[in-house]
C-alpha cells in the first residue's frame, strides 16, 4: 500500500516549490517530487553568476519563499533556505515516468526508482526544459563531455569541441574562445535558432579563425586516448568525409527533450501541435484533466515571479478558497484614474469593447498588456505629444476623443477605440503630428517593447495597425485636406512591402507603375552617370520616391535601393493620378517637391564624388542612423581629445573609438553611435533599460543588468561593458605633478588590486551628451573642428560642402 | 561642415585679433610720451596689462581642453582664438616695451613669450599639413590593424621559411625580432625597420638560384653566415622551394611596405606632436619670467 | 648527466599540470623538431633553437643554434654560462634553471609565456611620444623653478639679506642688474648694482629723500610762502627726473610739467601771484623783461625790470654812439684808420655765458689818447681816477718849472732859459716859477675834462671846492645780465652775425637798448611742439631749481611733515 498525498506537485520549479511550499506552510500533506538532487533545476543549470531578473517589477510576490533580482546563488540559497524552513516534504531523485488518474478518482505516480504513490491532486510544474538532450552515441557519458558550463574561465588552453547550434551552445564557445582552442560541431549548414546577436559573435569568431566550425557534421563516436596529450578524440562525419578530433573536452548543448510526449501521456490535451504551444488551462490553472492543475513555463506563465504566485494560487484554489490574480492591485490601481471606475472586470472588458485593435487577444495577455501601459485622462486641449517628438509610444483612445494637428494646421479628429502613435512606433522617427487631447480624454499609453510584442503575437492587431497606418501615411503625406472617402481607392490598392538592405525598389528606365512612400528604414537614389552608379540623395523615412513618373515622364529616372531593411507603401500610380486630378492642390505640392528633388539631384551630379560620399556613408549603415559621428582626417590632430571628453563625462569609459573605423575621402566614420531608427540595442533588453530621449538620443538608464545583449546586438560594435570606475583626483593635481591618472586614461583602481573588482560591469553607449548643456563632448572637445555629428537628412548638403 | 580652428565662425578671432592690433597701434602712435614710449607710461601699463592678461587666458588653453564638461564656447573657438590672439599678442607685447631691449628679466620674457608663439606657429603648420599627410600613409587602415596584419605576416613568412630550410627559417625570424616600430624618440622620429634586410638576403637568394653558376659576387665581410646560406639555396633549392621562397618574398614586401607605412605613421604622428615639447615648457618658463617681470616692476618701484 | 625536465601546462584559472620526464646525456636540445629533447610548437622557434649543456655543480652552457640569440634574463646571448635561478626566454616558452633534485644533475622548468605576456612584448614599443622619455611636466617644471630662482627669488633674496649680496651679485644672472629696466643717467652709474641707494623698501616708489640725500641742496624752485601752490610743496623729484631711461635722459623737458602750473595761475593762486602764465614758448609766453640800468638815490646800480617794448631807453652814463663805432669805412687814429666791429669791444667771457665788461685802456684809448701837453706827447694821464690825474699835472708843471728849459713863451723867461747845473733860482724867481705851474696845471685840467677828453664820452660837471674833487664825472653801468630769469649764452648762438639780432650799426646814440625782443627769438625758436622751428621748452631757457632762498630739501621736508605748504600765521 503505497503512501498517499493530498497533493503531489511534479518539480520543483519555482512554480512547483512555491506551491509545495505553500501547501506545507497550511499543514496540507504533500510530497514535492524532483528528479534532481537539488531543487529547481533549470534555475540551477543557469551560468555561474548569471543575473536573474524579478520581471514584472511591478507585480507583487505572493510565496512563501523569498524571490528578488540577484545572482543565481542568491536566489537558489533564498529558495532552499525557505522551503526547508516551511519543512516541506522535498522528495529527490524522484523522476515522474508516469501520472494516471484512477477510477476512484485520485492519481497513481509512478517514479523511475520504482516508487509508486498516490495524490488527490497533482500540480505539474515540470517547465519546458525538459530533460537535456544527450549526444546518444558511445562515449557519451565519459568524465570529460559535460552537458552544461558553470563557469568559461575555468578552461584555458584545451580544445573544446562544442556540440550544437543553439544560442546556449553559441555563448558557450564564443565565451571559451577566450582561452581555448574552440571547435563547434553544427549539424545543419548555419546557425538557424540562434538569436542575432550570438549569430554576429559566432560568425565574427569564425571569421577571424578563433573557432572552428564542422558544418552539416555530426560526431560518431567519443573516445578517451590513455597516452599522447590530449585525454580524448571525437570522431565525426562531415560532408566530405570522416574526421577526428583529439581534445580536452567536450560540451554539447543539444537543449532539451519538450516534456509534451509525458504531459499527453497523462491525458492533458493541447490545442494545437505547434512545438510552442502549451496547454490549454482553466482561470484556476486546472487542466482538462479534473484534479491536474499545471503552473509555471508549462501553464504558459514563462516568467519565475509569475510562476511562483500561481504555485501559491493554485493551492488556494486547490483548497476551494477564492483568490484574486496578483496583478489585481496594480490594475485597480491604474484604472483608478478612469472615470466611473467600478471593478478592474469591468475596466478591462470596457477596454477590450471600445479598443477595437484589443478585441482580438486574450485576456491574459490583456492583463500583461495593461500592467505594462498607462492610463491617461489628460485634461482637454492638453497635448499627448509634440511634433517631431521622439516619443515612440503606442495609444488608444478608450474614451473622449483627440485632435490630430498635420502640416498645415489640417486637424483630425480621432473618435474612441482609434488609436494614434503608430507612425513613429513603426519608423521609428520623430512624431508626423501633435495631438491634443478632446473632451473627457480617457487613453492608454503603451511602451514601444510591449507594443511591439503585441504586434508580433498577434497577427490581427498587425493588420489592423497596418491598415490604418497606410491611410494615415497617405493623407498626412499627400493629401491632408481630402477626407477619407476620397482616398479610400488609393488605400485599397496600397500595399506594404518589404525590401532587404541593398534591395532594388525600381530601376531607373523601368516602366513606373507606382510610388513607394518609406515607412521604415531609408533609401538611396542613384542614377547611371558615366558608366557608374552614382548616388544622388538619401531618402529618410516618412518620405516618398518615384514620383517623377507621376509627373509625365512614365520611366523611371532613377533607381532607388533600400539603404537598410526598409518597408515602403507602394501606392499605385493610376489610383494616384485620379487622386492629383481631383485635388489640384496636391498636383501643385507634389510638382515643387519634383521641382527641388531635381534641382538637388542636379548639383550633385555636378561632384560624382559627393555622390560616392553618400554612399560610403550608406555602406558604414549611416542609412538608419539618427545622428553620426564624422571626422574629417584632414584636420583631425589624433590627439584623442574627443575619445578623453567622452571618458571624462562618462564615467571614465570613452563611448566612442576615434581610430577604429573605416574612412573614405578624408571623412573618416569611427566607431560611435548613430542612434538608429530602430535601434538594434534596444530589440533584446531584458530590464527594458534602453530609451530613446526626447530628442532621439538612444541611451541606456541605470536598471541595466549588464547583460550584453545589446552589446552583441549592435552591429556597430558601439556599446561596451564597463563598471563605474573609482573617483579621480583633480585636474590641476595631475596637470601640474602628474598625480594620478590624466583625462581619458583608465583611473587606478585600488579595489581591482585589493582584489575585488570595483563594481559590477554595466552595458554603456553614447547618450549623445544628452545630459550636458551645450551638445555631445566629443564634438566641443574637438580643437580643430575635426569632428561633426550629423543626420542623415544633411548628406547631401554635407557632400557638396565637401567639394 | 567642418570648420577648421582658422575659420572658426568666419574668422571672428582674427577679427576680433585685428581689432585689438589696430587699436593698440593707432594708441602708440598718437600717444608718444617723452623720452621715449616705455612701459612706464600709462599707456605702457595698459598694454602690459592686456599683455599679461593674454598670456594667462592663453595659458589656461590647457585647462579648458581638459574641461570636457565646461560650457564656455567650444574647444575649437579657443584654439582659433588661442591661435590669433596670441599671434596679436606679440605686437602688443612690443609696443608695451616700446621696443626697448636689454640683458634684463624684462627683455627675457619678451624672448621667451616669442619663443613660445614661434613654436606655436610650427604647431599650427604641422596641424595644417601633416593630418592629410597621415590619413594619405594610412591609405584608410588603422594603425593596430596593420599592425595585426603584419604579425599575421609574419606567421605566415615563417611557416613559408620553415617549409625551405632552418636557416631561412632563421633569417626570416631574426627580421621579425628586429622590426620595431617607433620606440624611442629617435626611433619615432626615423621610418626604419628590419624586414628590409631579410628582403634583401631573400631575394639573393632567388637571384642567385636563377643565374646559378654564375660566380658569387665579392663578399662582404658582414654576416658571413647570411651568404653561406644564400649559396646553399643558390646551389641546391628545389623548384618548390623556389617556388615557395617567391610566396615568401611576396610576404615579405607586403610586411615591408605595411611596415614602412606603420613607422611613416609613427613619425608623421610624433612630429606633429613634436612642437608641443617646445611649446608647452617654454610657456611656463614664460610665466615664471612674466610673473617675475611684473613683481620686479614694482619691487623697485 | 642527468637531466630533470618539468614541463607546465596551463589548464585556466591559473592552476597550471605538468609532466616531469628525466633525460640522460649532457646537452638538452630544445626546438621545433622532432628530434629535439624539448619540443617545442611555436611557429617562432627554429627546428634546433637551443642546446643547453650541463657542466655540473649548478652550471650550464646555453648555446643558441640561431643567429638571433635566444634571452637570457632579458638580454639576447648566443653562448653563455648560467647558474640555476636563470630565465631563458626562447620561441613562445620560458626554461628557468631550478636546483637538481637527489639523483639528478641538472633541472630546468619549461613553461609557455602566457599569449598576454607575448601580446605585451610585441606591442611594448611606445607608439607614441607620450610614451618615451620626453615629457612636458618635467622640462615645464625645471624651466619655471630656474626662471624664478635666477631672476626673481636670488636677487630678492639679495636684496633682504645684504650679506648675501657680494655673492649673489657678482653672479651676472642673479644680480639685480637683471631687473634695471634701462641704463642709469650718467651721474648715477656710480651706484652701480647698489638699487637700494634709491630703492630703499620693496613696493614703495622711490622716495625724494633718496634723492635729498645728495641733492638736498639743490635750490628750491619757488617759496611756497610765497606762491600758494600746495603743488610746489609735494611734487616729487621722479615728477621731473626718471632714471632708467639711458645715460642722458634724467630731466623730462615736456613744457607740460612746468605748463601744468603756470596755466592761469592767477587762480591757482588766488591773486597771490605776479607771475604771467606761460604755456609754450612758441605760443604763449609773455613778452620778455630786461634789467634796465638805473640808480637810487644814494646813487646804487639798482636795475629795474621793466618789459621790453620798442621805444624803451636805457640810461647807462656813456655815450657811444654805435653807428659812429662801426662804420665800415673805418675811424682814423692816431696809428691810422681802423675798421671796428662788435668783437673789438663785445668779448665773451671764457665759457661764453655773458660779455666782458668794455675796457678802456685796451679798447678805447689807442684812439680816445689822455695826452696833455704837446711839449710831452706821449705822456697821458691815467683813467677814470681824478685825484691822481690832477696831482699828476700838478707835480708834472712844478718840476719843469724849477729845471727850466720849458720853452713857452708864455711862462716866466727864467722858466725858459736852461741853466747851467748848480746855478739855482733866487727865492723870487722861485715863487714865480711855482705861481705859474699851478696856473698852468691847472688850467690843463680844465681843458681835459671839459674839453677834450672826458667829456667825449662822459658827462663832466664842475662844483666848487677841493681841487681834488672838482669835477664830476657821472658813472657808467651797463646792465650786465639783462635777463635775469633766463639764460642766454651766446655760445650757443655762435653761429649768428649779431647784428642779427642787435640793431647796432643803426644806433646814433648810446640810450638806444640794443636788446631784441621775444619775436626775435621766436623767429628760430618754436614751443615743444614747433614745427619748422627750434623746439624749445620751458627749461631751454629758465631754470626749474632757482628760488634764491629756499632749498629743495627743506621744501620736501616741510611737505613730508605735512606742514601746509603756507606756515599759518600764529596770532
Amino acid at each position: 500500500m503505497s503512501e498517499r498525498f493530498r497533493i503531489a506537485i511534479v518539480g520543483s520549479g519555482p512554480g512547483g516549490m512555491s506551491a509545495a511550499a505553500h501547501a506545507a506552510e497550511l499543514g496540507v500533506p504533500h510530497v514535492l517530487l524532483e528528479a534532481q538532487p537539488h531543487l529547481s533545476n533549470t534555475i540551477y543549470r543557469y551560468q555561474k553568476g548569471k543575473h536573474v531578473m524579478s520581471e514584472p517589477d511591478a507585480l507583487p510576490l505572493r510565496s512563501p519563499l523569498a524571490f528578488a533580482a540577484g545572482t543565481r546563488e542568491k536566489v537558489l540559497g533564498d529558495w532552499s533556505s525557505g522551503v526547508t524552513k516551511v519543512k516541506t516534504n522535498v522528495a529527490h531523485g524522484h523522476e515522474v515516468t508516469a501520472i494516471t488518474k484512477q477510477p476512484s478518482g485520485h492519481f497513481e505516480i509512478r517514479c523511475g526508482n520504482g516508487r509508486t504513490l498516490e495524490a488527490e491532486t497533482v500540480v505539474m510544474g515540470i517547465g519546458l526544459q525538459g530533460n537535456i538532450r544527450k549526444m546518444g552515441i558511445p562515449g557519451e557519458d565519459l568524465p570529460f563531455v559535460q552537458y552544461t558550463l558553470d563557469d568559461p574561465e575555468e578552461y584555458e588552453g584545451e580544445t573544446i569541441v562544442v556540440v550544437g547550434a543553439g544560442d546556449a551552445a553559441i555563448e558557450n564557445a564564443v565565451a571559451l574562445a577566450e582561452r581555448n582552442k574552440v571547435i563547434v560541431i553544427n549539424r545543419r549548414d548555419e546557425f538557424a535558432r540562434a538569436k542575432e546577436g550570438n549569430l554576429q559573435a559566432i560568425m565574427k569568431g569564425i571569421g577571424d579563425g578563433r573557432i572552428e566550425c564542422y558544418f552539416g557534421s555530426s560526431p560518431e563516436v567519443v573516445e578517451a586516448v590513455e597516452a599522447g596529450p590530449k585525454p580524448g578524440r571525437m570522431a565525426l562525419s562531415t560532408p566530405n568525409g570522416k574526421a577526428e578530433i583529439a581534445l580536452d573536452r567536450v560540451i554539447a548543448r543539444l537543449g532539451a527533450t519538450a516534456p509534451r510526449a509525458f504531459v499527453e501521456a497523462c491525458g492533458v490535451e493541447f490545442p494545437n501541435s505547434d512545438p510552442a504551444c502549451v496547454p490549454a488551462i482553466s482561470p484556476k490553472y486546472e487542466s482538462n484533466v479534473p484534479g491536474l492543475y499545471i503552473v509555471g513555463a508549462l501553464g504558459g506563465y514563462p516568467l519565475i515571479k509569475q510562476a511562483m504566485n500561481q504555485g501559491y494560487e493554485v493551492i488556494e484554489h486547490i483548497l476551494g478558497r477564492p483568490v484574486e490574480p496578483a496583478d489585481e492591485p496594480l490594475l485597480r490601481q491604474k484604472f483608478g484614474r478612469m472615470p466611473g471606475f467600478t471593478s478592474v472586470e469591468a475596466a478591462l472588458a470596457k477596454v477590450q469593447t471600445n479598443v477595437k485593435l484589443l478585441s482580438h487577444i486574450t485576456p491574459l495577455q490583456l492583463r500583461e498588456f495593461m500592467l505594462d501601459s498607462e492610463v491617461r485622462t489628460p485634461r482637454p486641449g492638453e497635448a499627448i505629444f509634440e511634433r517631431n517628438d521622439y516619443t515612440d509610444t503606442f495609444y488608444s483612445i478608450v474614451e473622449g476623443e483627440a485632435q490630430v494637428i498635420l502640416e498645415g494646421d489640417k486637424r483630425v479628429t480621432l473618435g474612441s477605440g482609434e488609436f494614434f502613435g503608430e507612425m513613429s512606433l513603426i519608423s521609428g522617427r520623430r512624431r508626423s503630428a501633435t495631438i491634443l487631447a478632446g473632451a473627457n480624454c480617457v487613453l492608454v499609453e503603451t511602451p514601444r517593447r510591449s507594443m511591439n510584442k503585441l504586434i508580433n503575437s498577434v497577427e490581427a492587431v498587425k493588420r489592423s495597425i497596418d491598415a490604418v497606418f497606410i491611410l494615415r501615411a497617405i493623407q498626412s503625406r499627400f493629401a491632408p485636406e481630402s477626407s477619407y472617402a476620397e482616398l479610400a481607392p488609393i488605400v485599397d490598392n496600397a500595399t506594404i512591402e518589404k525590401f532587404k538592405a541593398g534591395e532594388v525598389l525600381f530601376r531607373e528606365g523601368e516602366e513606373g507603375d507606382c510610388l513607394h512612400l518609406v515607412r521604415v528604414g531609408s533609401l538611396t537614389i542613384s542614377r547611371q552617370i558615366g558608366g557608374r552608379e552614382v548616388v544622388l540623395s538619401y531618402v529618410a523615412a516618412g518620405n516618398y520616391v518615384g514620383e517623377m513618373t507621376m509627373m509625365g515622364e512614365g520611366k523611371r529616372t532613377a533607381t532607388a535601393t533600400a539603404a537598410i531593411g526598409s518597408e515602403t507603401v507602394r501606392v499605385d500610380a493610376a489610383a494616384f493620378k485620379e487622386l492629383m486630378l481631383r485635388n489640384p492642390l496636391l498636383r501643385l505640392r507634389i510638382q515643387s517637391e519634383y521641382r527641388q528633388r531635381a534641382a538637388a539631384n542636379l548639383a550633385l551630379q555636378n561632384l560624382p564624388t559627393g555622390g560616392d560620399l553618400i554612399s560610403f556613408l550608406i555602406s558604414q549603415g549611416a542609412g538608419e542612423a539618427t545622428d553620426i559621428l564624422l571626422i574629417d582626417e584632414s584636420l583631425c590632430v589624433r590627439c584623442d581629445n574627443c575619445e578623453k571628453a567622452c571618458a571624462e563625462t562618462h564615467g571614465g569609459t570613452s563611448r566612442l573609438d576615434r581610430e577604429a573605423g573605416p574612412s573614405f575621402a578624408e571623412i573618416h566614420v569611427p566607431t560611435s553611435c548613430r542612434h538608429c531608427e530602430h535601434p538594434h540595442c534596444m530589440k533584446d533588453c531584458p530590464p527594458d533599460a534602453i530609451h530613446r530621449a526626447p530628442n532621439g538620443e538612444v541611451f541606456i538608464a541605470d536598471n541595466c543588468i549588464g547583460c550584453g545583449n545589446c552589446k552583441r546586438n549592435c552591429p556597430y560594435g558601439v556599446i561596451q561593458m564597463a563598471s563605474k570606475p573609482p573617483k579621480k583626483p583633480g585636474l590641476l593635481s595631475w596637470l601640474l605633478f602628474g598625480a594620478g591618472s590624466g583625462p581619458g586614461e583608465a583611473p587606478h583602481d585600488d579595489a581591482a588590486d585589493a582584489g575585488h573588482s570595483a563594481s559590477a560591469k554595466k552595458a554603456v553607449k553614447c547618450d549623445m551628451c544628452k545630459d550636458l548643456s551645450g551638445g555631445p563632448a566629443c564634438v566641443r572637445a574637438c580643437p580643430t573642428g575635426a569632428a561633426v555629428r550629423i543626420s542623415p537628412e544633411e548628406f547631401p548638403a554635407y557632400a557638396q560642402s565637401r567639394r | 561642415m567642418h570648420d577648421s580652428f582658422l575659420t572658426f565662425a568666419n574668422k571672428r578671432y582674427l577679427w576680433v585679433a585685428i581689432v585689438l592690433l589696430l587699436g593698440c597701434l593707432v594708441a602708440y602712435i598718437w600717444h608718444d610720451p617723452s623720452p621715449h614710449p616705455n612701459g612706464g607710461t600709462w599707456l605702457g601699463y595698459t598694454l602690459g596689462t592686456i599683455g599679461a592678461v593674454l598670456i594667462y587666458w592663453l595659458t589656461s588653453l590647457g585647462l579648458r581642453k581638459r574641461a570636457y564638461s565646461s560650457n564656455l564656447g567650444s574647444l575649437g573657438g579657443w584654439l582659433s582664438a588661442h591661435v590669433y590672439l596670441g599671434t596679436a599678442l606679440l605686437l602688443v607685447a612690443l609696443l608695451h616695451s616700446g621696443f626697448q631691449f636689454s640683458w634684463n628679466v624684462h627683455t627675457l620674457a619678451f624672448v621667451l613669450m616669442t619663443l613660445v608663439i614661434l613654436s606655436g606657429f610650427v604647431g599650427v603648420f604641422t596641424y595644417l599639413r601633416y593630418p592629410a599627410l597621415m590619413t594619405r600613409n594610412r591609405e584608410n587602415a588603422s594603425r593596430q590593424s596593420m599592425l595585426e596584419e603584419i604579425s599575421s605576416l609574419d606567421q605566415q613568412s615563417l611557416q613559408l621559411a620553415d617549409g625551405i630550410d632552418a636557416r631561412l627559417h632563421a633569417i626570416v625570424a631574426r627580421s621579425i625580432d628586429n622590426t620595431r616600430f617607433g620606440g624611442g624618440v629617435r626611433g619615432m622620429l626615423r621610418t626604419n625597420d628590419a624586414s628590409e634586410q631579410a628582403l634583401r638576403q631573400v631575394r639573393e637568394a632567388l637571384e642567385k638560384r636563377e643565374k646559378a653558376g654564375q660566380s658569387a659576387e665579392p663578399r662582404t665581410q658582414e654576416m658571413p653566415t647570411m651568404y653561406a646560406m644564400v649559396d646553399f639555396l643558390a646551389a641546391k633549392a628545389t623548384d618548390v622551394q623556389a617556388e615557395t621562397m617567391r610566396k615568401l618574398l611576396d610576404a615579405l614586401s607586403r610586411k615591408k611596405s605595411l611596415a614602412t607605412r606603420v613607422s611613416r605613421d609613427i613619425q608623421l604622428q610624433s612630429l606633429m606632436e613634436l612642437w608641443l615639447y617646445v611649446h608647452v615648457p617654454l610657456t611656463f618658463a614664460l610665466l615664471a619670467a612674466l610673473t617675475a617681470h611684473i613683481i620686479v616692476v614694482f619691487f623697485y618701484w | 648527466m642527468r637531466w630533470f625536465v618539468r614541463r607546465i601546462t596551463r589548464k585556466g584559472k591559473g592552476n597550471v599540470g605538468y609532466q616531469d620526464f628525466a633525460f640522460d646525456g649532457d646537452t638538452l636540445t630544445i626546438g621545433r623538431g622532432a628530434d629535439q629533447v624539448v619540443a617545442l610548437t611555436d611557429i617562432r622557434s627554429a627546428l634546433a633553437h637551443a642546446e643547453l649543456t650541463a657542466l655540473g655543480s649548478g652550471k650550464v652552457r646555453v648555446e643558441s643554434k640561431v643567429i638571433t640569440g635566444v634571452k637570457i634574463d632579458g638580454r639576447a646571448e648566443r653562448n653563455a654560462i648560467v647558474k640555476r635561478g636563470a630565465v631563458i626566454e626562447l620561441g613562445g616558452v620560458r626554461v628557468k634553471l631550478l636546483d637538481a633534485p637527489k639523483g639528478f644533475d641538472a633541472a630546468v622548468e619549461v613553461s609557455p609565456l602566457e599569449s598576454v605576456e607575448s601580446r605585451v612584448a610585441s606591442q611594448a614599443l611606445d607608439k607614441t611620444l607620450a610614451d618615451t622619455w620626453l615629457s612636458k611636466r618635467r622640462p615645464a617644471w625645471f624651466l619655471f623653478l630656474v626662471v624664478a630662482l635666477l631672476f626673481l627669488l636670488l636677487p630678492m633674496f639679495a636684496h633682504f639679506v645684504p650679506q648675501t649680496r657680494p655673492v649673489i651679485d657678482i653672479i651676472p644672472l642673479t644680480s639685480r642688474m637683471t631687473w634695471q629696466s634701462g641704463e642709469l643717467a650718467r651721474a648715477h652709474h656710480t651706484f652701480g648694482d647698489r638699487c637700494e641707494t634709491c630703492h630703499e623698501k620693496p613696493f614703495q616708489p622711490v622716495r625724494d629723500e633718496a634723492c635729498g640725500a645728495c641733492h638736498g641742496a639743490i635750490p628750491a624752485h619757488a617759496d611756497p610762502a610765497k606762491f600758494n601752490l600746495p603743488a610746489l610743496g609735494n611734487t616729487r623729484c621722479a615728477h621731473c627726473h626718471r632714471d632708467h631711461n639711458g645715460p642722458d635722459q634724467l630731466i623730462d623737458a615736456q613744457q607740460a610739467l612746468c605748463s601744468d602750473c603756470h596755466r592761469d595761475m592767477q587762480a591757482s593762486s588766488k591773486g597771490a601771484t605776479k607771475l604771467v602764465d606761460a604755456e609754450d614758448f612758441g605760443t604763449a609766453h609773455p613778452p620778455l623783461k630786461v634789467n634796465l640800468p638805473g640808480w637810487n638815490d644814494e646813487g646804487r646800480f639798482t636795475p629795474s625790470r621793466v618789459e621790453l617794448k620798442p621805444g624803451l631807453r636805457e640810461a647807462s652814463g656813456l655815450k657811444f654812439p654805435h653807428e659812429l663805432h662801426l662804420r665800415t669805412k673805418g675811424l682814423s687814429g692816431p696809428e691810422g684808420s681802423r675798421v671796428l666791429d662788435c668783437g673789438s669791444c663785445h668779448v665773451a667771457e671764457p665759457g661764453g655765458g655773458r660779455m666782458r665788461p668794455v675796457d678802456f685802456e685796451t679798447m678805447c684809448q689807442s684812439c680816445h689818447r689822455l695826452d696833455f701837453d704837446l711839449l710831452a706827447p706821449d705822456r697821458q694821464v691815467p683813467h677814470a681816477r681824478i685825484p691822481e690825474i690832477l696831482a699828476m699835472l700838478d707835480e708834472y708843471y712844478a718840476g719843469r718849472a724849477l729845471a727850466g728849459g720849458y720853452e713857452d713863451a708864455r711862462a716866466p723867461i727864467f722858466v725858459q732859459q736852461r741853466r747851467r747845473p748848480g746855478q739855482a733860482l733866487t727865492a723870487a724867481q722861485t715863487i714865480e716859477a711855482r705861481a705859474w705851474a699851478g696856473n698852468r696845471a691847472s688850467e690843463i685840467g680844465e681843458s681835459l675834462f671839459t674839453g677834450r677828453a672826458c667829456n667825449v664820452c662822459h658827462t663832466v660837471t664842475r662844483s666848487e671846492g677841493a681841487a681834488q674833487d672838482r669835477w664830476i664825472v657821472d658813472p657808467v653801468r651797463v646792465s650786465g645780465v639783462w635777463f635775469a630769469k633766463a639764460l642766454f649764452p651766446h655760445s650757443g648762438h655762435s653761429t649768428m652775425q649779431c647784428g642779427e639780432c642787435h640793431a647796432a650799426a643803426a644806433s646814433k646814440t648810446s640810450t638806444d637798448l640794443l636788446i631784441p625782443g621775444i619775436d626775435n627769438c621766436r623767429q628760430c625758436h618754436g614751443g615743444e611742439a614747433a614745427i619748422k622751428r627750434v623746439e624749445s621748452t620751458c627749461i631751454t631757457c629758465h631754470r626749474f631749481h632757482d628760488s634764491p632762498y629756499q632749498l629743495m630739501g627743506d621744501l620736501q621736508r616741510a611737505a613730508r611733515e605735512s606742514k601746509p605748504a603756507v606756515p599759518e600765521k600764529k596770532s
